[in-house]
């Protein structure tokens, strides 16, 4: 319980070649302290019995409902949760019951949400568990993420810590998973809120703006549109719709809204923004209730 | 006094009196009258087709800045009335007056009169630019960055805190924003548009 953080989540960490992706997760996921909470349990008299209590049994109530009814101890024995209450003296169930064993013992307080926490809270008391695809992807090796697109991810990064280390500027690029390739690149200024993001956005504005113009004729003087044909989008999208986005630092929190706004699909940066991360340091704006879309986010370590 | 009326909604306040209401104009000067401007460049946003916000700088009791939506004719989802605004400022006023070095501090002392609650990204930016004095119409429950779905000010740096002063005409935000939601937005992606339906 509390948040002892001795044991450090093994799903957090996977190591691909070079890089290291961490998912920045709602607490709730990342989570790897399974909760507890003291329940009424005894042991069934007989293994035969097991069916009948079920039936004189009240259901669980839905706080406890991710918990099954009953488990097998190590003595070969059945042991049931009675619930928040202990029973009745008169309750028919206490006949299938030990009434000596009745007591308070710890179950797993929160449904299990991922394979680890589910295996976890199996320790302490056996739990139902229906794994959400998308979120054991997330929680796997390489972030489900096959060897090839860890090769992309590297790349890129490689690509907004090169121009980093050069214009000593945060940078940003996005990227087109659909037809693999850069579409820009831009660092910020250090002009008020000319931060690197706002500066991708303005660039791809632009060139959705001036669908007939040759991209390669505009110059900017933070940044440039890599990819030679007219960018993608002629459907009046949103402008990073299923773009990735590769920084160099957290995004500030107006940074992180705007690509909320401009709909990216999965955000990749490398270092923390402790003063003012919208996406892991300050807040986890992606986690928020009754944020209209929602992205993943990943922290990379070289 | 009109003024006091319309900003008897402030935040964390509740509903307070007349005498309470002046008090919070005088003493951070506030000119409730700048909302109009503010008003007439959301209603110019609706005639256009964009989401109807709009937003006044004020500096020294002077207009220095304003915006309104320009997302749906810039194709970019950031250009919003405040961000436009702090533009007008960072670059043709700062230019006529020669305050370009001297924005941080223009902006640190200035006054932003909005319709609607800035969202997340806006309010995120008048919290890097230090502005003291944010008044703003209606809230906004699917972005708002003043408290709706997050407050950001209580996020930044301990030693700055803007005030904000909320509810001011919000019904005449709330209906032309209801004006606007009537048609549908012409840039919203094809599926949404028909799973509203």
């Amino acid at each position: 319980m509390g948040d002892s953080n001795e044991e450090s989540p093994p799903e957090k960490k996977r190591r691909s070649s070079s890089l290291t992706l961490t998912p920045i997760l709602n607490q709730s996921l990342s989570s790897t302290d399974i909760q507890l909470i003291n329940v009424y349990t005894a042991k069934i008299r007989s293994k035969k019995d097991a069916s009948n209590l079920l039936k004189l049994l009240p259901p669980l109530p839905s706080d406890l409902d991710h918990l099954k009814r009953i488990r097998s101890t190590k003595s070969d024995s059945l042991e049931a949760i009675i619930g928040h209450q202990s029973l009745q003296d008169d309750d028919p169930a206490l006949d299938l019951l030990t009434p000596s064993t009745i007591h308070k013992a710890p179950v797993p307080q929160l449904r299990p949400l991922t394979s680890f926490q589910f295996k976890k809270s199996n320790e302490c008391w056996p739990c139902n568990f229906h794994p959400d695809k998308e979120i054991e992807k997330l929680v796997s090796e390489n972030c489900g993420l096959s060897a090839e697109d860890m090769g992309v991810v590297a790349n890129n990064v490689k690509t907004v810590m090169d121009r980093f280390f050069q214009m000593k500027m945060q940078t940003c690029a996005v990227y087109d998973p659909i037809d693999k390739e850069l579409v820009c690149v831009a660092n910020s200024k250090p002009s008020l809120l000319h931060h690197s993001v706002m500066n991708c956005l303005e660039m791809l504005a632009q060139t959705q703006r001036n669908t007939e113009e040759r991209i390669g004729n505009r110059k900017w003087d933070f940044g440039e549109i890599v990819c030679k044909r007219i960018v993608r989008n002629k459907h009046s999208d949103y402008l990073c719709t299923g773009m990735d986005v590769y920084l160099s630092h957290e995004p500030c929190i107006m940074c992180a809204m705007a690509l909320l706004h401009s709909r990216a699909r999965k955000i990749f940066f490398v270092h923390n923004n402790m003063n003012n991360g919208g996406l892991n340091s300050v807040v986890k704006l992606h986690c928020l209730d009754g944020i209209n879309h929602r992205f993943q986010v990943f922290k990379v370590t070289e | 006094m009109q003024d006091t009326q319309a900003i008897q909604h402030c935040i964390g306040l509740g509903p307070i009196s007349v005498r309470d209401a002046a008090d919070i104009l005088l003493t951070n000067d506030l000119n409730l009258n700048h909302m109009d401007l503010a008003f007439k460049l959301a209603e110019e946003a609706l005639s256009v087709g964009e989401v109807p916000v709009g937003c006044v700088l004020v500096f020294e009791q002077e207009v220095i800045g304003q915006g309104r939506n320009f997302v749906n004719e810039s194709k970019n989802a950031t250009r919003h009335a405040e961000l436009v605004a702090i533009d007008e400022v960072t670059t043709s006023w700062a230019a006529e007056k020669g305050q370009e070095n001297k924005l941080e501090e223009v902006f640190s002392k200035c006054q932003l009169y909005v319709t609607v609650e800035p969202c997340i990204m806006c309010a995120s930016a008048l919290n890097q630019l230090r502005i003291p004095v944010i008044v703003y119409g209606a809230a906004n429950e699917r972005f708002g960055g003043c408290g709706s779905v997050l407050d950001v000010f209580s996020k930044g740096e301990e030693s700055f805190r803007p005030k904000v002063v909320s509810g001011v005409r919000a019904e005449e935000a709330v209906e032309l924003l209801k004006q606007f939601y009537k048609g549908e937005n012409p840039n919203a992606p094809v599926l949404k548009q028909k799973r509203k339906k």
